[in-house]
């Protein structure tokens, strides 16, 4: 059917630039040998995936790797994904990713502190003083070691709340696109957002906390004698 | 009703149109308690996801690496072709004959 519509599209020469081209359309174009089809959707993704990457293992270098491989994969199963079942390619690549980090910790079998967070003091202001003399929340966020902390953070987010905010703020889909993936209401991933935002908060005190007790010297242990790390 | 606000402040953040915090909470003023950590989170998500941009030496060598998979792709798929299958007849009636290949 895509095929057909691309065939017509050629010998009636109406060809949409590349560019402004969709998914769909580009996976079809790859499909057929068309090159500067699968540039155009690694220029779409490839940032994307490596954001999404970065939330997962925490390492630039591994994320490149990463969102590398994602693409290889891609293009591996392109005869399979053509024709495209949903408008975008970003929930197909978005699982490669996430399977790719579940990989990465199953051989690094790694469990990290977060001991590179910033100050506890700034982590809660991020939140919490809003009103107060000190800095904005504008200025707070625009920090790096903040944003390196909210990325940790999303990391251990239920995974319902993150994955519904890693489609909206990395994929950029809209609440239809994302209901018709995760097969909710668009209601309902307004929810999640919602719960997600203020599960981020949680954590992120969670996270202020422990570096708290740390810098004290505490044991890093919570009620239950159980050592408080985050896992990924 | 502040879920909804959340979504539209999401989607103004999207569209790159990034107002003061103050500004936007103070349309809301009966909300702004619940509202504030939700904003502040979603600035703060969108802010250091922002932040995080790929080394440009890295995409590149990752986008040639795709294009170098998707020519192995198209290889061996061509192999599998009528074409491809005529290609590997011949060849093997050239060894059958003696002429080499």
């Amino acid at each position: 059917m895509v095929s057909t519509f691309l065939f017509l599209q050629v010998l009636l020469g109406g060809r949409p630039a590349l560019a402004q081209a969709s998914d769909r359309e580009l996976v079809a174009r790859t499909a057929h040998g068309e090159s500067a089809a699968l540039e155009v959707l690694h220029k779409r993704y490839y940032a994307k995936l490596y954001k999404l990457a970065l939330v997962k293992v925490g390492n630039e270098d591994d994320a490149h790797d990463i969102a590398s491989e994602a693409f290889v994969r891609a293009v591996q199963n392109v005869l399979k994904l053509d024709p495209l079942s949903s408008a975008s390619l970003y929930p197909w690549l978005h699982t490669v990713v996430q399977h790719l980090a579940v990989d990465h910790y199953r051989r690094a079998a790694q469990v990290e502190s977060v001991s590179d967070t910033p100050e506890s003091g700034e982590l809660l202001s991020l939140f919490e003083r809003i009103e107060d003399p000190g800095p904005q929340p504008e200025e707070i966020v625009a920090r790096k070691q903040v944003q390196a902390a909210v990325r940790q953070a999303l990391g251990t987010l239920p995974e319902v709340q993150a994955q519904a905010i890693y489609y909206r703020f990395i994929g950029e889909m809209s609440l239809a696109e994302i209901a018709a993936e995760i097969g909710k209401s668009e209601g309902a991933v307004k929810s999640l957002l919602h719960r997600g935002m203020l599960n981020l908060r949680v954590r992120i005190r969670e996270m202020a906390e422990q570096q708290r007790r740390t810098r004290r010297g505490d044991t890093g242990r919570d009620v239950h004698g159980d050592t408080i790390t985050v896992h990924r | 009703m502040s879920t909804e606000i959340l979504s539209q402040y999401i989607d103004e953040l999207l569209a790159g149109r990034e107002r003061p915090l103050q500004e936007y909470l103070l349309k809301h003023p009966d909300q702004r308690e619940e509202l504030l950590p939700l904003l502040v989170g979603a600035l703060a998500v969108h802010r250091s996801l922002k932040a995080a941009e790929p080394a440009p030496s890295r995409e590149e060598a990752a986008r040639r690496r795709a294009v170098e998979e998707l020519a192995k792709v198209l290889a061996d798929r061509d192999d599998l072709t009528h074409q491809g299958a005529l290609t590997r007849l011949v060849a093997r009636l050239k060894r059958a004959l003696g002429g080499g290949g």
